[in-house]
């Protein structure tokens, strides 16, 4: 197996390093690096990146630390704010979804009276499927249906203010 | 972001509320030590200046973001590469079907004062040229071994890898990067080369 390592690889780096390679060196080391395949590979590899290095280090134009942190910190609160507004949202739509519900529920109990009133202002309104089948239905389920319908009743319109609430903040 | 929200949040960032666990002045003095060569390595090992300067910013971003930092300098620099090393490869495979590649003749953009021009010149697109050549790993091992001067330990650290396999990687790549400068050397003088 070749050697991956030569002892005097640490000599050729500091001697690159200080920019004594290649013309101000010894001769001994130039004569090792001759010889030496890993050590002439090694001087051929990092006497241009050094060199790169350090003219690209020079064109090197970065903001300055005070701008980063400002805009590390804009950023931070910003998703910290959209992290926070997230089930806000989630909370919104359900109250939304629960108030369009309940909307539509009391207009379909309501209908056969309505239609009435409207008949009577010389109105000829549709009349809508039958509700009896639902209000069988709910009140065959009785206390467990009434008592979430009770609960979405009170809590759309506290979820809907406390929504609207944090908007305006 | 709107000019609404940066307006509101420039007032919400004079709050003494902690966004990050490490404070103003250390991240100071740690950007000042690491930025410019952060950016060097980013910028040759992704290729593009400007995709250079928002990667730089993101890997700051992702540094103070993390819940807690290596309590030593060398370690945190560390870390911070190891953040930088993990965008750049997200950004390569964004980039899928193009291989992002160090740019071969950007030193001719490049201002350079004093010295042989000529010769700096042409010794940056050569590098430039070879370096393409290789994977994007030897690239890695290469740059932080030869340009930041890193220890096998700190290569192992920032990249990822195990410490015991960097001596053998970082040969092979050196090798591999000396053959290509000695073969674009040789095409550009006599031909041929050692194979
Ligand atoms: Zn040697």
């Amino acid at each position: 197996m070749r050697p991956t390592e030569c002892p005097r690889e640490q000599d050729v780096m500091d001697a690159i390093a200080s920019g004594r390679w290649p013309h101000r060196c010894d001769a001994e080391l130039h004569a090792h690096v001759e010889a030496c395949d890993l050590c002439s590979d090694l001087a051929e590899v990092v006497v241009p990146i050094r060199d790169d290095f350090e003219q690209t280090l020079y064109e090197a134009r970065v903001p300055t630390a005070g701008a980063t942190w400002w805009r590390a910190q804009v950023r931070a609160r910003l998703e910290a704010r959209e992290a926070a507004s997230r089930p806000i949202r989630a909370v919104t739509a359900v109250a939304l979804a629960c108030s369009t519900g309940l909307l539509a529920a009391v207009l379909t109990l309501a209908w056969p009276w309505m239609r009435t009133w409207l008949w009577a202002q010389g109105i000829d309104a549709p009349v809508l499927p039958d509700p009896s089948g639902v209000i069988a239905l709910l009140a065959g389920r009785g206390l467990p249906l009434a008592i979430g319908a009770a609960l979405i009743a009170l809590a759309a319109p506290v979820a809907l203010i406390l929504a609207l609430s944090e908007r305006r903040h | 972001m709107t000019l609404g929200d940066v307006e509101r949040l420039e007032r919400a960032t004079g709050d003494s509320e902690q966004t990050f666990v490490m404070d103003e002045t250390t991240f100071r003095a740690f950007y000042d030590r690491t930025a410019r060569p952060l950016w060097v390595y980013l910028y040759r090992m992704c290729g593009d200046a400007q995709r250079a300067d928002d990667l730089l910013q993101e890997a700051y971003y992702r540094f103070l973001r993390a819940g807690s930092h290596p309590a030593d300098d060398a370690h945190r620099r560390n870390y911070l590469y190891r953040i930088a090393t993990n965008l750049v490869r997200d950004a390569r495979r964004r980039v899928r079907g193009v291989e992002v590649e160090l740019p071969a003749d950007d030193a001719h953009d490049a201002p350079v004062s004093g010295g042989d021009v000529a010769r700096q010149v042409s010794a940056r697109t050569d590098l430039g040229r070879a370096m393409a050549h290789l994977t994007a790993r030897e690239r890695d091992l290469l740059w932080l071994a030869y340009a930041e001067g890193s220890s096998h330990g700190e290569i192992a650290e920032s990249l990822g890898l195990k410490a015991g396999s960097i001596r053998m990687l970082l040969f092979r790549a050196r090798r591999r990067l000396a053959w290509l400068l000695q073969r674009g050397e040789s095409r550009g003088t006599a031909g041929g080369g050692r194979a």
